[in-house]
This record gives structure tokens, C-alpha cells and sequence, in this order.
């Protein structure tokens, strides 16, 4: 094949060409067009799939941490002192500030009274 | 001009969507695969441009010209590819063969696996030059239009791709 000219080159293409389509492809598009699925959408769906899935798995179980919770600490009897309600006030005056401080007044009782227990003194 | 024609766009059925299959699949894929050499993923292109137009439902009776059309979704749908895979070369021995023979003469298996190799090298913009002009017979004008090129570009990479194939071709041989 040494110094080919231009024609010569051409004349060596011309005798091959690319290959034609596989006879399946033509029942891959038309046969079930509405089962195909590209694969970015069904990564996407799986995604949102088990996104949900682990927010279900997690207010279960944030539900459960909830009950034992309240379990271990009874019923509340909470001694509401005025820097208390100016705590709760400072975090946001009702709700769930409110309630972080009577979780926050109730384990510091029991742990005086855990202490003074243990404590000889 | 006849409007059930399907070719011209008028009529958007799924049956008429088949016969411009019919028509055009064949030219389109073997244009995806001089582009990108390399057969599996020449399917997928022409795969997904024609699910893509079965899922275009009425916007269908938009489309000018199928022929046209198609072919700029194939290409652009090639471009994207390759793109993508920019960095990442096929290993020739685990893909497919690209070239069939067109002529039963002195032609043999060797020389079809030299010229496979010989194109392989080229860049895809060169490889498709090449294609539209040795094997769809087109003009430098008629692929410079087509690319939306000039035509000293069109020419030039013709010239570029006959000259790597010539290196190609001399140096496989020895």
C-alpha cells in the first residue's frame, strides 16, 4: 500500500462500508415504547423512593424515642421558677421552647437527686 | 406533494413513525457508528432519537422535514456521547467490527480489519466527513450545509482524514 494516492484510498473505503442497523432494534422502539424507561428516570424514581422510605423509617422511630422518653419521666411536675419562664420565653414563649425547658428542668432535678443519693455526704 | 407522505412530517402516527424507520434507520445508523465507532452505542442513539419522537406525540406535526430532523438528533445525540466519554478510550478488541463488505471481490478479512483500524484513528468530526462523502455521496457543499460548516472546513477535514488514513494504511501494512 505503499504512496496511495487520494482515488486509491477512496476505491479501498468504497469496498466496505459501515454495517446496518440490527433487525432487533426495530422491535426494541416500536413493540413497547411506553416501557422504556431511561435509566436517569429510573434512578430518580429510586431515589425519591427510598428517600421516602428512610423518612417513614425515621418518624417511626423518632415516634418510639418520643414514648420512651416520656415513659422514663412520668408524668410532668414541673416546678415552672420565673428564670425558667424567661427561658422558655427567650427561646419562643410557648411550644416547643417550653418544652425543652420543663425536659431541661426535669433532668436536672433527677440528677440532683441521682447525686445527693450517691453522694455519703 | 402528498401529505400522508411520512417523511414530510404531515402525518405523525406511530405507523407512519415505523415507515420513516423503514426509511431512515438504516442511513442513521450507520452514520451514528462512522461518528462514533462503535456499534452498541450507535444503537442506543438511533434507539433513544426514535423513542424521543414517539414520545413527542402531537409536537410531532411541528417537525419540518424527518430526514432533516433526524439526522441533527443523531448527530447531536453522537456529540453528546462523545463528549461524555471523552477520556475514556474503547478498547478495540471489545467492540464490535464497524465494517461490513460491499463487494465480494479481491476484498478479504485482513484488509477489512487494516481499514477498520486505519478509521478508528480518525477523529469522529473527520470520520463523519469522510462518511458523507465516500459513502453517502454527498458534495463539500452539501456537507458543509449539513454541518453547518464552511466548505474550506468540510474540505480541509477530508484532506486531514486522507492524509491519516494514508499513514494509517502504509504503516499497517508493513
Amino acid at each position: 500500500m505503499n504512496n496511495l494516492n487520494d482515488n486509491q484510498i477512496e476505491a479501498l473505503l468504497r469496498r466496505f462500508g459501515p454495517k446496518g442497523p440490527p433487525t432487533a432494534l426495530r422491535k426494541k422502539i416500536f413493540e413497547s415504547p411506553k416501557t422504556h424507561y431511561s435509566f436517569r428516570s429510573i434512578f430518580w424514581w429510586s431515589s425519591i423512593a427510598a428517600m421516602l422510605i428512610i423518612s417513614l423509617c425515621l418518624n417511626f422511630a423518632a415516634d418510639g424515642v418520643a414514648k420512651d422518653t416520656a415513659k422514663l419521666l412520668g408524668p410532668s411536675q414541673t416546678q415552672w421558677t420565673p428564670e425558667a419562664e424567661e427561658a422558655a420565653k427567650l427561646l419562643d414563649g410557648n411550644g416547643w421552647g417550653r418544652r425543652y425547658i420543663a425536659f431541661a428542668l426535669e433532668m436536672d432535678k433527677r440528677n440532683r437527686k441521682n447525686f445527693s443519693e450517691l453522694d455519703p455526704l | 406533494m402528498n401529505n400522508r407522505n411520512p417523511s414530510n412530517g404531515k402525518d405523525a402516527s406511530p405507523r407512519a413513525l415505523a415507515c420513516i424507520y423503514d426509511e431512515c434507520a438504516d442511513k442513521l445508523y450507520r452514520y451514528a457508528l462512522m461518528i462514533l465507532a462503535d456499534a452498541s452505542a450507535a444503537e442506543d442513539v438511533v434507539h433513544q432519537v426514535f423513542v424521543k419522537l414517539l414520545k413527542m406525540d402531537h409536537k410531532r406535526e411541528n417537525i419540518g422535514s424527518y430526514d432533516h430532523y433526524l439526522r441533527t438528533a443523531v448527530r447531536n445525540e453522537c456529540y453528546r456521547i462523545i463528549e461524555k466519554r471523552q477520556n475514556k478510550e474503547i478498547e478495540l478488541s471489545a467492540v464490535e467490527s464497524i465494517l461490513e463488505f460491499t463487494e465480494s471481490t479481491a476484498s478479504n478479512e485482513e484488509e477489512r480489519l487494516i481499514v477498520e483500524k486505519a478509521i478508528r484513528t480518525l477523529p469522529p468530526d473527520q470520520r463523519e466527513v469522510v462518511h458523507l462523502k465516500i459513502y453517502e455521496d454527498m458534495t463539500f457543499q452539501q456537507i458543509a450545509d449539513l454541518l453547518g460548516i464552511s466548505l474550506n472546513t468540510a474540505a480541509s477535514r477530508y484532506r486531514y482524514a486522507m492524509d491519516k488514513l494514508r499513514n494509517m494504511l502504509e504503516t499497517l501494512k508493513e
